[in-house]
């Protein structure tokens, strides 16, 4: 009948096909358990199908009883989520009760079967941590390499063998790249959790730094060597795997006749590109490879923050809490007073508490004088008149700073004086200025006026000028090539390349620009 | 000491100073002065447990002074928000809050943690009563607001205060520290066999440690008055105390006044307390006067015995409290000046907290304690005294 044709595929929205999934979330636990025995039931055929009364029968061998009607309701809800389908084999039957019997039939779809499977890898073996198979990266690039020789044989490559070694670079890809994969996901379970004690947070230790780090060296390691057998290999893909197509068309051929199809891994060109984009970055998101090391790093870390933890806490939560509770019936119990001072010996948090207004440090007191009669602090009036803020702290005598404001003042003179000294110094020696030698201060104020200059100058320039008014000193630089400026200093001999320097007076320099 | 060195000593006795004032410091609550604290950690830390024998923790995120306890009628207590004293049962809250903040997830509801909390409470076997009534509603708010002054909590949405009234907008999203949190308790509970027994030990400085119980009554409270040492602890101040004044000097910028009675460490810029007197306020101007006419009154002449204390009738004391609100209530606090028990009682608290009052002996007198007289006003005679006269 014509609903009784194999379907090739879900209905076309694309997510109709998860509803496979239905039979494991069933609300009733003994529903649900029904369903996954039935549905193993089938997935330990292979291409057979069953009735309602043969699903029954194999129930009873596995210690399930169901009547025959609950069964065909639960093979007929099956059927309706896609998981079975009714048979399509032309049965004869010898009589009507057969006829009824074997009308309903029912097999196993594809999608039945991955579900069912994926089912019984999660109720076994959910929480395990999974072994990486570090050791089929190595085989992956034997196998690029192994590749690469094939093609460059003269003659080309025989199909045969070339399938044979795609097949198996691809078998121990996959397998290595889920267990990866499951490992990390493992691992990002249990590393975020912050309550971890003693034996586990070592555990943990072992696994990350010496398996993890393990792991993604071995990765290091071998990248390059398969990204040399894939660039090598890249340029004769597609060339090979036509070959390949052509020697064993596999289902290839299915793909003509509306069928949908899932080649082995390796003969589509697209799953080359997967499998070089595991390993190398080609859009900008990151290869996986990287994203390892992100996931090592971060769990590392995780495993840190855990160490950094369990450090602090060393005298464990429990104990703490139990003493906070037994505070807790201590000051509930206690009067008003007894209750302050218990939180105050509980907790500590108290301020220093002193007296205003200390006495005036100049004042030597004895220390056997009695407060009685001892000097009394300069209450402000305010605050005994109005009870009113006024300013703080001690009421200390106005401090008398005319000496040190003489003295500051005479040192300000002493330098101003040193700083013309240096000035008419330079001036003096403006004419020879190769031969007179600069003091120390002279040859200060010099740098620092020819630092100024080329301050204000402009890119380029031919001349430049500066000077100080107070101290009537000039200093012009003019660009000449050729010329060397040299002037000696007790520091040190200054050359100025290219540049002739005139030293003058500012007074003299700004009357010549006045008269223009 | 070249520059930099009495910057260096200056920028450590400013982190010490604010460690004693704030025994909980983070970047949050103090962001120019923890900088000084982090840099001066190593230095820090030696100088308290030398001195003072107190415990302090630095970490990237907070630093913790941990300091002893006073005793018994020590008078620190933590003030609500709005006013008045802690209660036995907002304590409570503090403490029942704390055990389930020490393992709480980053964040989480305010609804939560009181229902956590009410949980505790359960565990620690006390009777909450009717947990909605008002009271108990205004308490465990006292107690988290105060958790979150420690920044224990955070408020990411809404406040605590929510809490206080029934009904109505009253969730709050709250982030945890945990790390604060569990560095909040400082005392030795887990020895301690019951409440007295945790006061005690709180307080111990342990075996001949007599100068460190000294500084540290030095250090955290008013004034220390000789009767209450022991005469050990009497001898070791008398011998020391000029090398104790240079310590304190250096380490935390305060004068050490010294006096036949006892000592007392002052602080010139007025920083170094929680309770300022004298001070502005109607609390604080009252007490002031009332000092004055005691001493007027009562102080002991100059010749003769000088007592550490001088004995007080508590009617006396209210007698002058009624004269001085005749004289000043016009501009004195309405509560204060309608309510003379109220005033009597909040000027006598406060003297009572800074050394200068103590209850008793007995019944019906107060003891007038030696320090009160720095206070006195200054009449003709003591500006003649040993005091230099200014030009």
């Amino acid at each position: 009948m014509a609903e009784d044709r194999i379907d090739s595929g879900g209905p076309d929205d694309g997510l109709g096909s998860l509803s496979a999934y239905a039979y494991l979330t069933v609300p009733d636990r003994v529903t649900r358990g029904q369903y996954l025995e039935i549905m193993r039931v089938f997935a330990s055929t292979l291409l057979s199908d069953l009735s309602a009364h043969d699903v029954a029968d194999r129930l009873a061998v596995r210690g399930v009883e169901l009547p025959v009607d609950v069964v065909a309701q639960r093979l007929e809800s099956l059927r309706e989520w896609g998981d079975l389908l009714t048979s399509s084999r032309p049965v004869r039957a010898a009589s009507i009760r057969e006829y009824h019997r074997v009308r309903s039939r029912y097999q196993l779809t594809p999608l039945g079967e991955r579900v069912q499977r994926h089912a019984e890898e999660i109720l076994s073996g959910a929480d395990a941590a999974r072994e990486v198979s570090r050791e089929l990266l190595g085989l992956v690039a034997r196998g690029l390499n192994e590749l690469d020789r094939l093609t460059t044989t003269p003659g080309g490559p025989e199909p045969q063998e070339a399938l044979e070694r795609v097949s198996t670079v691809f078998a121990h890809f996959d397998v290595f790249a889920g267990s990866v994969r499951d490992f990390y996901a493992y691992l990002g379970q249990v590393i975020f959790r912050y309550d971890l004690d003693g034996a586990e947070f070592a555990g943990f230790k072992e696994l990350l730094l010496d398996y993890a780090e393990t792991i993604t060296d071995d990765v290091a390691h071998f990248a390059p060597q398969i990204e040399r057998g894939l660039a090598h290999l890249w340029p004769r893909l597609p060339g090979l795997l036509k070959l390949i197509d052509g020697a064993d068309p596999g289902l290839a051929a299915l793909a003509g006749a509306d069928v949908r199809v899932q080649r082995s891994r390796g003969r589509d060109l697209a799953d080359w590109q997967a499998l070089s984009s595991w390993f190398f970055d080609f859009d900008g998101s990151g290869s996986q490879v990287s994203r390892l090391r992100d996931a090592t790093l971060r769990a590392l870390q995780a495993l840190l923050a855990n160490a950094k933890r369990m450090v602090r806490t060393s005298s464990g939560e429990l104990s703490r809490r139990r003493d906070l509770l037994r505070l807790a019936t201590w000051l509930d119990s206690a009067d008003d007073e007894t209750a302050h001072d218990l939180f105050a010996s509980a907790f500590g948090m108290y301020s220093a508490r002193h007296l205003g207004l200390a006495g005036d440090p100049e004042t030597e007191v004895p220390a056997v004088t009695s407060w009685w009669h001892g000097p009394a602090v300069d209450v402000p009036a305010s605050l005994r008149e109005r009870g009113s803020r006024s300013a703080r702290g001690r009421a200390a005598r106005a401090e008398d700073y005319s000496a040190q404001i003489d003295r500051l003042r005479t040192a300000a003179e002493e330098q101003a004086a040193r700083e013309r000294a240096a000035a008419a110094e330079l001036r003096a020696a403006a004419r020879r200025l190769g031969q007179a030698r600069l003091s120390g201060p002279a040859s200060r104020l010099l740098l620092d006026l020819l630092a100024r200059c080329m301050a204000v100058a402009e890119p380029g320039f031919t001349s430049a000028a500066t000077g100080d008014d107070d101290l009537d000193v000039d200093v012009e630089v003019r660009r000449d090539p050729g010329r060397s400026t040299t002037v000696l200093t007790v520091d040190g001999e200054l050359v100025l390349d290219g540049l002739a320097l005139t030293i003058g007076s500012r007074r003299a320099a700004r009357a010549r620009e006045a008269a223009g | 000491m070249t520059e930099f060195e009495s910057e260096l000593a200056a920028e450590r006795r400013a982190a010490a100073r604010l460690l004693l004032r704030h025994p909980l410091v983070t970047p949050a609550s103090h962001p120019d002065e923890f900088p000084l604290i982090r840099r001066h950690a190593d230095w820090l830390v030696r100088q308290f447990q030398q001195v003072l024998g107190y415990r302090l923790v630095v970490e990237g995120r907070f630093a913790r002074l941990h300091k002893a306890g006073l005793g018994p009628g020590a008078g620190r207590r933590l003030e609500r928000a709005g006013g008045g004293a802690f209660t036995p049962r907002a304590y409570a809250y503090v403490a029942l809050a704390l055990s389930v903040l020490v393992t709480a997830p980053e964040q989480l509801l305010l609804s939560e943690l009181v229902a956590r909390t009410r949980g505790a409470a359960a565990e620690a076997g006390i009777d909450l009563g009717e947990p909605n009534r008002p009271a108990e509603r205004r308490a465990m708010v006292a107690a988290l607001r105060q958790l979150t002054e420690w920044r224990v909590l955070r408020e990411d949405e809404g406040s605590v205060d929510r809490y206080a009234t029934a009904g109505g907008e009253s969730e709050a999203l709250l982030g945890v520290d945990r790390e604060i949190a569990r560095r909040l308790v400082s005392g030795p509970l887990t020895g301690a066999a019951d409440g007295a027994g945790l006061i005690g030990a709180a307080a111990d400085p342990g075996p001949g440690e007599a100068r460190r119980l000294v500084r540290r009554r030095l250090v955290e409270t008013p004034v220390v008055y000789l009767d209450e040492l022991t005469e050990e602890q009497r001898a070791w101040l008398r011998r020391e105390q000029r090398a104790e004044q240079r310590r304190f000097e250096e380490f935390l910028g305060v004068d050490t006044e010294i006096r036949a009675e006892g000592a007392a460490l002052l602080d010139p810029a007025g920083e170094l307390t929680d309770l300022e007197f004298p001070g502005p306020g109607t609390v604080p101007q009252a007490a002031l006067l009332l000092l004055d006419r005691l001493l007027e009154r009562q102080s002991p002449s100059a010749d003769g015995p000088m007592p550490i204390g001088v004995p007080v009738r508590r009617s006396t004391v209210e007698e002058i409290l009624a004269e001085l609100t005749g004289e000043h209530g016009a501009h004195w606090a309405r509560a204060h000046v309608e309510n003379p028990t109220l005033l009597r009682d909040a000027v006598t608290g406060l003297l009572t907290r800074m050394n200068l009052l103590a209850p008793g002996p007995g019944e019906d007198t107060w003891t007038l304690r030696a320090a009160a007289a720095r206070y006195r006003s200054r009449t003709d005679e003591d500006a003649a005294g040993p005091r230099q006269e200014d030009a």
